[in-house]
């Protein structure tokens, strides 16, 4: 069976799990919910079977959530962090209800810091709390996310690590139903961290028995290895939508253009390859939608003339057979097309001047002209807070940090532009690495020590090697790595056979690029590890060299953009491998921005 | 017309019915009848005619018609979502056609995954209790008693947190268990291990020794930072990141703290304290911004009052364009005077400018901008432009604030190069600078070529042939 029919059981699992947990309470419960959780559980379950485990009322959580419950069963869904749990506790407190049974689940662990809360609140022994992992979240083909978008602040500005043991469980149930990896490559820190909790959880809770494992390889991936994929503007279909709309657990929310004034101004659809037309735009390049749309939209009209013609009973049949179908391409082709106009509306006028400075960035050169197009940007108001922000950390990350003047003179402007409450915003950026000020003067690119941070840690070792004086420490890995189009001027965006075509041919994503030198043999394990990237390692860690993976798990830890699905899926299509992509969470590099803000 | 999940669930005759209205309403509705029985999607025309927003030659407008034209012959959008859906909202669900779960994963690995969720199990829980011989019960037990008093090796107990089986802490009493401990809990990288062990560390040693051990542990000391900061201890924290040498970190986190308060007068004061206490020392620029930040809170408050308009948590330059369309003629000198404020805030040049040209144009007030921008020479004859901004975006700002044609020639006189000005002016409309700029090229065919885009006998036109009639310019062409 291939990979992506035997991850439908992740669904069945979640759902199994939730389930087990409102077993073990007897009665009518009524279930109040954390708002965050809301979209991630609406992938797994829904109204009629939590009704069919005596959930009676749902509620979300907010602080008047608690009146409303009729049942003395309650079970408040919460992330588990301190202040979803104060807040639970602040309401259980206030109610004094004695003829109430609490439960609390918390998604995804149990914490000793909730623990302790509960203590001093003096709940302890009056709440119960249940522990809830969901498995990773199947959005499309060759998608999955853990749906923890919280991961990557916490993890990457805070350093907190409370997050990490979900990623491993994770990592393990999948191998429990995929079969074990047969060799695992770790990018980064956390990634190493997370693959031996993976190793205990297979000591001590189980290990997978099926014969024949469906896991050539896992490459684990933590997001700092690679700012440049989220901060450059995409041009796939998919990704500039959730740039625009925000994609939300696969569902992105369109304006309707029949709402009343009081409802809902937006509705949700559920972005799915199940859905015949998204799954021939979902990863074009944005030049090839439109076109595609309107001959479509031809198609219908015609298949739709002929229906006019028919006789009554022809109707009646067709009614039946193919009336539902024809609506729903329809909606779908209508929604479609609002998607498009929603992006060229919010970013058509500025895409291509957009890319021909992130052109330059990724290159090292213009970088005055750079320079003065951000500080207008910021003065006009053009592109928006998140848009600008987003430019001055591509600069500081492709430049290994600006230079102090400018750095002070582009954080000034924006905190004049957006609120001096910022600062502290632009700090945690900093601490990321990604907009950092370079200690040394004009002219001298390379910079070691803990400045330049994101691709500083990763390419340093690379750059002292090659040591090209002008170059940054981005611009030598992107060399070494050939993180660019063989062919620039020429590139083929709408039969693309370059991954860089989800960038306009600017950029290849660094994971993507590793498992496609992989798979064409160009590197061995053993290079990654030695040679190309600094504190990745590889287990078993010296595999064969005969062996060559068909079959990968790419994980990212902290978030995957759109793009990089986008670039994996061409991947997989030009190899004839499988690939999936999973991840805490799917992001882009105005949210990836805006979470640590 | 009935939301579209009757339509979908309920028998063919009812669909029939609805087959037949949505027929009538499409005859009935002109545009809807138009898209599906010609080929007018073929006319769409995708030429751009809004100033940008088109991307790779599609424009807004064309997406809008074709968008128009398929929603016309949709029922009506709101089918009010999928019934089982907690948020309510989506207009649809994947089809759910996943094979039996057991077909999918063997039943081993199934349970393992199912125990794994009551950790409990394996130290005697519910489920597995009851399977066990009472000899072996008992030697579990009795191991139990055994741990809880000897401290059992520390990968074991941090194992146990790990994975969320029963441990306690309370046997490791030595401070060399404690590090060890800590070591093991940091080895395995689980956050909430770490904060547990440190927890527990804060509990039974004494603040310097804690900190201490923080200082060696940075990875300890980013989760209990966290902790802190969470829990809004804000003199610990601080405490914390000082002894760490973490000032920087430390201003950054009471700085966060003070801006996240409701009331503004409190935000003021807790702001001033935080200055005076973390930015003293330490970068100056950062003093400035946290002074500035201050400054601002206050004038917003005071001249908010005056105009009756909430200012607060406006920008540095959100408040100047205030003053700029309110207290444009305020004294030099008086805080609410534009050029006053920008001063005191350190706003740069081109943010000035460009928040006087957009606030003025927006009330019509040019002569204020010329007064601004256009200096005279020293000898008073010509005049110079004086912009820290691109001239073109100057004078698209202008255009979008209605600028009227003198305004717009004037500024577009500044514009460098016949051929640059040229297109700008095309571009707004200013068919006289368009006239004018191909006279002085004297390229009579660009000119002639220019008029037949003109309206026969309007101004322009005429304007036009009066320029290509003067018998003095020597045209090149």
């Amino acid at each position: 069976m291939q990979m992506d029919g035997r991850l439908t059981a992740l669904r069945e699992l979640s759902q199994l799990r939730l389930i087990n947990i409102f077993n073990q309470i007897p009665g009518k419960k009524d279930l109040i919910i954390d708002a965050p959780l809301m979209k991630a559980l609406d992938r797994i379950t829904g109204i009629s079977v939590l009704r069919k485990h005596d959930v009676d009322k749902i509620f979300k959580l907010d602080s008047n959530a608690g009146q409303n419950s009729v049942n003395n069963q309650r079970l408040y869904l919460i992330m588990s962090d301190l202040i979803s749990a104060k807040r639970v506790c602040d309401q259980v407190n206030a109610e004094q209800r004695k003829d109430v049974d609490y439960h609390i689940i918390v998604v995804p662990r149990k914490l000793a810091a909730i623990d302790q809360l509960l203590e001093e609140e003096g709940l302890w022994g009056r709440v119960t709390i249940h522990v809830y992992q969901w498995e990773p979240i199947q959005l499309d083909m060759g998608l999955i996310s853990l749906e923890l978008p919280s991961l990557f602040p916490q993890l990457f500005v805070d350093g907190d690590q409370t997050l990490l043991p979900a990623v491993a469980k994770s990592l393990w149930s999948l191998q429990m139903l995929l079969g074990r990896s047969q060799v695992t490559l770790t990018l980064g820190r956390y990634a190493k961290q997370v693959q031996s909790m993976t190793e205990v959880l297979m000591d001590q809770i189980g290990e997978p028995d099926k014969p024949q494992t469906d896991i050539g390889c896992i490459v684990l991936v933590d997001r700092d290895v690679d700012y440049a994929a989220s901060l450059l503007t995409p041009a796939t279909y998919t990704s500039l939508m959730d740039e625009v709309l925000g994609i939300r657990s696969g569902v992105v929310e369109l304006p309707k253009s029949d709402a009343k004034p009081d409802e809902k101004q937006t509705i949700g659809h559920l972005l799915s390859s199940e859905d015949e037309i998204y799954n021939q735009i979902k990863n074009r390049h944005f030049s090839d939608v439109f076109s595609f749309l309107s001959a479509k939209a031809k198609q219908l009209s015609n298949e739709y003339d002929q229906s006019r013609k028919m006789a009554l009973h022809e109707m009646k049949q067709y009614v039946s057979s193919q009336l539902k179908t024809v609506m729903a391409r329809k909606r779908a082709l209508a929604m479609h097309i609002a998607g498009c106009e929603a992006v060229i509306t919010a970013i058509g006028a500025r895409f291509e001047s957009l890319q021909d400075m992130e052109q330059n960035m990724l290159e090292g050169t213009n970088r005055r002209s750079v320079q003065s197009y951000i500080e207008e940007n910021i003065v006009t108001g053009g592109g928006g807070k998140l848009a600008n922000l987003r430019l001055m950390c591509l600069l500081s990350l492709t430049q290994d940090g600006l230079f102090s003047e400018d750095a002070w003179s582009l954080k000034t402007q924006f905190l004049h532009a957006y609120g001096y409450h910022l600062l502290p915003g632009l700090h945690n950026l900093e601490n990321l690495g990604l907009l950092t000020t370079s200690s040394a003067g004009l002219g001298s690119g390379l910079v070691t020590g803990p400045v330049s941070d994101a691709t500083g840690r990763l390419a340093n070792k690379v750059a002292q090697v090659v040591s090209l004086p002008k170059r940054s420490s981005f611009q030598v890995l992107r060399q070494k790595l050939k993180l660019f189009s063989a062919n620039r001027e020429d590139i083929n965006l709408k039969q693309p056979t370059d991954m860089s075509y989800v960038y306009g041919g600017a950029y290849i994503p660094i994971a993507c690029q590793l498992v496609q030198l992989l798979i064409k043999k160009e590197v061995s394990f053993e290079d990654i590890v030695n040679q190309l990237i600094p504190g990745s390692s590889v287990t078993p860690s010296k595999p064969s060299i005969d062996f060559l993976p068909r079959s990968f798990i790419v994980y990212f830890i902290g978030g995957v953009t759109y793009a990089e699905v986008a670039a994996f899926q061409l991947l997989e299509k030009l190899t004839g491998t499988r690939i999936i992509v999973a991840s805490t969470s799917v992001m882009n590099g105005s949210t990836l921005i805006d979470s640590v803000l | 017309m009935k939301p579209a999940k009757v339509m979908f669930s309920v028998n063919s005759s009812l669909f029939l019915t609805q087959f037949q209205d949505h027929f009538i309403m499409a005859r009935q509705d002109s545009e809807a009848d138009d898209f599906w029985n010609s080929s007018s999607i073929k006319s769409f025309n995708f030429d751009d005619e809004e100033t940008g927003g088109a991307l790779f030659g599609v424009s807004k407008s064309g997406t809008a018609r074709l968008s128009q034209q398929v929603r016309a012959s949709l029922p009506g959008e709101d089918f009010g979502g999928t019934s089982d859906s907690l948020t309510g909202s989506t207009s649809t669900t994947p089809s759910n056609t996943a094979p039996p779960l057991r077909s999918l994963i063997s039943e081993n690995c199934l349970a393992s995954i199912l125990e794994a969720d009551l950790p409990d199990a394996v130290y005697g829980g519910r489920t597995k209790k009851n399977d066990m011989k009472p000899e072996e019960e008992i030697r579990m037990l009795k191991r139990q008693v055994q741990e809880r008093w000897d401290a059992p090796p520390v990968d074991l107990t941090i194992k146990n947190i790990f994975l969320g089986r029963p441990h306690s802490l309370e046997p490791y009493r030595s401070l060399s268990s404690k590090h060890l401990l800590l070591d093991a809990a940091i080895n395995l990288g689980d956050g909430n291990a770490i904060l547990e062990v440190v927890l527990f560390l804060v509990r039974t040693l004494k603040k310097s020794l804690v900190h201490q051990i923080l200082a060696a542990n940075p990875v300890a000391a980013a989760h209990y930072a966290r902790y802190l900061a969470t829990r809004l201890q804000a003199t610990e924290l601080t405490d914390l990141l000082v002894m760490l040498g973490k000032s920087r970190e430390a201003a950054m986190k009471q700085y966060q703290l003070c801006t996240a308060t409701q009331s503004v007068q409190r935000q003021i004061q807790k702001l001033k304290l935080c200055i005076s206490s973390h930015f003293v020392q330490g970068d100056p620029n950062l003093k400035k911004i946290a002074q500035n930040h201050v400054a601002l809170l206050e004038w917003e408050q005071a001249v908010g009052a005056m105009d009756s308009e909430d200012l607060v948590g406006k920008s540095a330059v959100g408040c100047l364009a205030h003053a700029c369309r309110l207290h444009w003629d305020d004294p030099r000198g008086s805080p609410t005077n534009p050029f006053s404020l920008a001063q005191l805030h350190g706003v740069c040049e081109k943010q000035v400018q460009w928040t006087i040209l957009s606030e003025r144009a927006s009330q019509q007030a040019w002569p204020d901008i010329d007064s601004v921008f256009i200096t005279k020479n020293w000898i008073g004859s010509g005049t110079k432009l004086k912009l820290a901004l691109p001239i073109e975006k100057v004078v698209i700002q202008l255009h979008s604030k209605g600028a009227p044609a003198d305004v717009l020639s004037k500024y577009l006189g500044f514009v460098d190069g016949q051929e640059r000005r040229i297109a700008l002016a095309q571009q707004l409309g200013c068919h006289k600078v368009v006239i004018d700029g191909y006279a002085a090229l004297r390229d009579r065919q660009g000119l002639q070529g220019y008029k037949a885009t003109l309206h026969p006998g309007s101004e322009s036109f005429l304007y036009a042939e009066g320029v290509l009639r003067v018998s003095t310019t020597k045209w090149k062409n």
